[in-house]
């Protein structure tokens, strides 16, 4: 018997929803609202479902992505702030026995401009590929790859000298 | 794993999605008939328990307890176990294997083995004759040798295909992905298709920079036969290496027609005019998408209308053919339209099996840049290169120098 809509969904939803919560709890410290994003990501899956009946995991962290810009133009000022520093620390915190290495990396990242801290981002911390890059970018791929490239020589370059792959200045 | 990316994830705030609660699927979610009673209040306990504030620390906290209840039940059984079924030895306790007590290192860097690993048999990797030890790049180490490609010898193994061995050499070469690297890196120029050696030594085969021979898609004569290219790869090993023409397909295998030397695809076609290779050319090459671009539809309607330029890296080079101009120029004027320039240079990516064309992945031809110097016209075409998500470093291979 073939699989109904709803049984397809469901299987959409055990095969995204770590993903997807994963990428919305990088970047928003509430849990709850990270839970409330995710859980929104996939209402509206499934409201698009008629136009969209099989979403990639772009498509899903592109809704994600604007629902986080939602929730961020939407919060005061300053719970943003402390949002953001709170992420901030926890990039740091992540370094603890390793004489300061992930912090001196978290800070390297840090220094980034947005749009090529974004692209790492997406690249290792959400293992997308290019092609699921460029589409939550919403950029041709051919772009997202130059982008990538860039900001890797950018973060390379902030690192400090001792931290570089290559070793030089 | 590189560096960079290792780094990057070295520092991914939520590395394993799996360590918070995941969010059940959303109230209301599908369609009152397709749900019964039981499942809507399922659904809603699901939501309602991840929901509150407590309830992950709860969880977590009963899941160590019973892990540790559980791992301190199978380490009692065990040692009764021991006690009771098994005699203890009468020497020493045996160490622990090496491996299993190393320290973690902060970011690992796989590192050639001190020793050579031996060949098996059982494992049928390949082996030298002469020293029996494995033909692996594992076995090759490039420690004290000064350059980039040492360096990424040690930090990207992965980078490197081994060809063969025989008489205590190891003949090794760039995969399309360490080519493209050292060419990002800068250092890439004169390393395609170019075949390294190593030389075994007492710890396993050191990298030897001083010989670097031309692989069989490069070596001379380019556009001649295999017999012919057969004899220069003999002759060359012969008077660099002192290795005898019966032992060259233990080392670098046959011409390209030979199963145990394949050149890895159709990288470059290495040929005058490209248009007379079988894999460098417009048959070759397929396209992607944009199916109402008009330079996707002539290509698919008339292949004659364009030409290779080159090819480099796995990259296609193509123009529009004379014949081709006239056919812009004459839709051009019928339809009023102003396609890209005719003078513009096409890129098609090796995927492995063809190369692939997507629209968009074009620049303004050399004719655009006229009147500006040599220099400002090469910096242009970098820059537009990039844009277009073409490597700038093969600039040169691909569409050359700007004409006069």
């Amino acid at each position: 018997m073939a699989p109904t809509r709803q049984d397809s969904f469901i299987a959409l939803h055990e095969a995204f929803k770590p993903r997807v919560l994963g990428y919305v709890r990088r970047r928003i410290s509430s849990e709850q609202t990270a839970e409330e994003i995710a859980a929104d990501v996939f209402r509206i899956a499934w409201q698009k479902r008629d136009g969209l009946p099989d979403p990639s995991i772009g498509w899903l962290l592109n809704v994600a992505r604007n629902l986080i810009g939602n929730e961020y133009r939407s919060r005061a000022r300053a719970a943003q702030l402390q949002d953001r520093l709170r992420d901030s620390e926890a990039l740091k915190c992540q370094g603890g026995d390793d004489d300061g290495a992930h912090a001196t990396i978290a800070a390297a990242l840090g220094r980034l401009r947005e749009k090529d801290r974004e692209i790492l981002q997406l690249t290792y911390w959400e293992d997308l590929n290019l092609a699921e890059i460029a589409q939550v970018l919403s950029c041709k791929e051919a772009t997202a790859r130059v982008r990538l490239h860039r900001a890797r020589k950018s973060f390379e370059k902030s690192l400090p000298p001792r931290l570089r792959p290559t070793g030089k200045d | 794993m590189d560096p960079i990316e290792s780094m990057l994830r070295s520092i991914n705030p939520v590395p394993d999605e799996s360590a918070g609660p995941s969010p059940a699927l959303p109230a209301g979610l599908f369609p009152a008939e397709e749900s019964d009673a039981r499942t809507g209040s399922s659904d809603c306990a699901r939501i309602s328990r991840a929901r509150t504030p407590g309830f992950a620390k709860r969880r977590v906290l009963v899941t160590a307890m019973a892990a540790v209840v559980l791992i301190a039940a199978a380490g009692i059984f065990g040692v009764l176990a021991q006690g009771i079924l098994m005699p203890q030895p009468a020497g020493p306790t045996p160490l622990p294997p090496p491996s299993s007590t190393a320290a973690p290192t902060q970011i690992a860097t796989p590192q050639p083995s001190p020793t050579p690993v031996p060949s098996s048999t059982s494992e049928r990797t390949p082996s030298d004759p002469a020293t029996g030890a494995a033909c692996v790049f594992r076995n090759v180490s490039a420690e004290g040798v000064p350059g980039q490609m040492a360096r990424n010898m040690e930090t990207y193994p992965g980078d490197f295909k081994v060809l063969g061995c025989t008489d205590g050499m190891l003949a090794f070469e760039l995969t399309d992905t360490g080519y493209q690297r050292l060419l990002d890196q800068g250092e890439g120029a004169g390393a395609f298709g170019v075949y390294y050696i190593a030389r075994f030594a007492v710890s396993g085969y050191k990298y030897d920079p001083g010989v670097a021979l031309p692989g069989w898609d490069i070596i001379e004569p380019v556009d001649g036969t295999l017999a012919e290219k057969t004899v220069e790869m003999d002759r060359l090993l012969q008077e660099e290496l002192g290795v005898m023409p019966i032992r060259r397909p233990e080392l670098v295998g046959g011409p390209p027609a030979s199963p145990d030397a394949a050149p890895a695809g159709p990288r470059n076609a290495g040929a005058d005019d490209p248009n007379n290779g079988s894999a460098c050319s417009i048959e070759a090459m397929t396209t992607v998408g944009g199916s109402g671009n008009w330079v996707v539809q002539d290509i698919a309607a008339h292949p004659e209308n364009y030409r290779v330029v080159h090819c480099a890296g796995g990259w296609l080079a193509f123009q529009l053919s004379d014949a081709g101009r006239q056919s812009w120029h004459d839709d051009t004027q019928a339809s009023g339209q102003v396609h890209e320039g005719s003078g513009s240079f096409y890129f098609a990516k090796y995927n492995g099996t063809v190369y692939e064309f997507t629209p968009g992945t074009s620049v303004p031809g050399w004719e655009s840049r006229s009147g500006a110097s040599p220099e400002v016209m090469i910096e242009s075409m970098v820059q537009d290169m990039e844009a277009a998500g073409i490597p700038a470093d093969l600039r040169l291979g691909l569409v050359g120098e700007p004409v006069e």
